[in-house]
């Protein structure tokens, strides 16, 4: 249980090193996004109350893409401003790029 | 998304710069300073082995009630999410034959299943899998470690003719890259969060060894007492309760 909860702190505090703007307030879920040679590069941190994490690494190659990749993801009924953060970033990244 | 010529596997590892190709780029994984890079590569790999999708995971083994994932995605991750709903790790097959298994096989070859992990085998298929080679890249012994790929295919049966073991081959060069690559950032991340200096490495080392503190202190040359003190500083700055724990977590992350 102890290493749980180690392993549980371990995992947040390197979501928050990420990117504190893209974590959601209680720090459960947090979003790194990078760009990337093909499109973006973004990673989702769930911190688990068990004490684990569940990271994901995909590839964002439009706006509408993030939309499709998170439509069977059910934290974005949670977090929903989270997601919406997120998806501005993108928007913004990908701006930039064109 | 990845494109699969409707060639057979057969016809598509004949091509006499197949192999050299793949090589390539698996190599490349050595040098991956970024997760950023490395699924750049799988997307890459994937798409000159002539596969649609691939997925790989590093997970904890045997120890579902601590689930602790990092998934690899050259595929669609709606398929991850959905999956994710069902909790299904402790009962997916792949990872369950990951778990236990070295060899890459079919998955249509992991048989015995149960109604849920039909599911799972399923789910997989709704999302482009329709066949699968699934790759195990063990750890050594002393790690818990174990990460599992999957390389996909929209074409039925494309994994079960011939041509697979060839391929496996591959297949495996890149899981065990890919699950290096893995371990290296866990254990990095752990040692730099943490602070651990070669003094605690060591230590932990000591423990997972099974050595007691009075043989730690001779093997050491300082005093019991000290050990002590070394060990108290360590579980603190790993935030466990005691050094069996410390030394797991250091295990599970690759860094003894």
């Amino acid at each position: 249980m102890h290493m749980q909860q180690a392993q549980k702190r371990h995992s947040s505090s390197r979501a928050a090193a990420l990117n504190p703007q893209l974590s959601s307030p209680d720090g459960r879920i947090a979003f790194l996004v990078a760009p990337a040679a093909i499109g973006l590069y973004l990673e989702r941190i769930e911190n688990l109350p068990s004490g684990g994490a569940i990271v994901h690494c995909m590839r964002v190659e439009s706006c509408d893409d993030f939309t499709r990749h998170v439509e069977t993801d059910d934290m974005r009924y949670e977090y929903p401003f989270l997601y919406h953060r997120v998806l501005n970033l993108i928007e913004g990244l990908f701006d930039a790029r064109n | 998304m990845l494109a699969t010529e409707l060639k057979s596997l057969a016809e598509t590892i004949a091509d006499s710069n197949y192999s050299g190709k793949v090589i390539n780029l698996v190599q490349e994984l050595a040098t991956a300073k970024s997760s950023n890079q490395v699924l750049d590569l799988l997307f890459e790999v994937a798409g000159v082995m002539e596969a649609d999708c691939a997925a790989f995971v590093t997970y904890i083994r045997g120890d579902w009630s601590h689930e602790n994932f990092r998934f690899v995605l050259a595929c669609d991750p709606r398929w991850c999410f959905e999956y994710q709903k069902t909790a299904a790790y402790s009962l997916d097959p792949w990872i369950m034959y990951a778990s236990t298994n070295t060899e890459p096989i079919c998955a249509s070859q992991i048989t015995g299943l149960t109604r849920a992990q039909r599911e799972v085998h399923d789910l997989a298929i709704r999302y482009g899998m329709n066949s699968t080679c699934v790759i195990p890249a063990p750890s050594s012994g002393a790690m818990t470690r174990v990460g599992m790929l999957a390389i996909g295919s929209r074409q039925a049966g494309y994994f079960e003719g011939p041509g697979l073991r060839e391929f496996s081959v591959l297949g495996r060069s890149l899981a065990m890259e890919l699950q290096g690559w893995c371990i290296r950032r866990l254990r990095q991340e752990l040692i730099e969060e943490r602070g651990l200096t070669s003094e605690d490495l060591q230590l932990l080392a000591f423990e997972r060894a099974g050595q007691g503190t009075k043989q730690i202190a001779t093997d050491l040359g300082i005093s019991v007492t000290a050990v002590d003190s070394r060990w108290k500083r360590l579980n603190q700055k790993l935030s466990t309760a005691n050094r069996k724990a410390s030394a797991s977590m250091a295990a599970a992350y690759g860094v003894i």
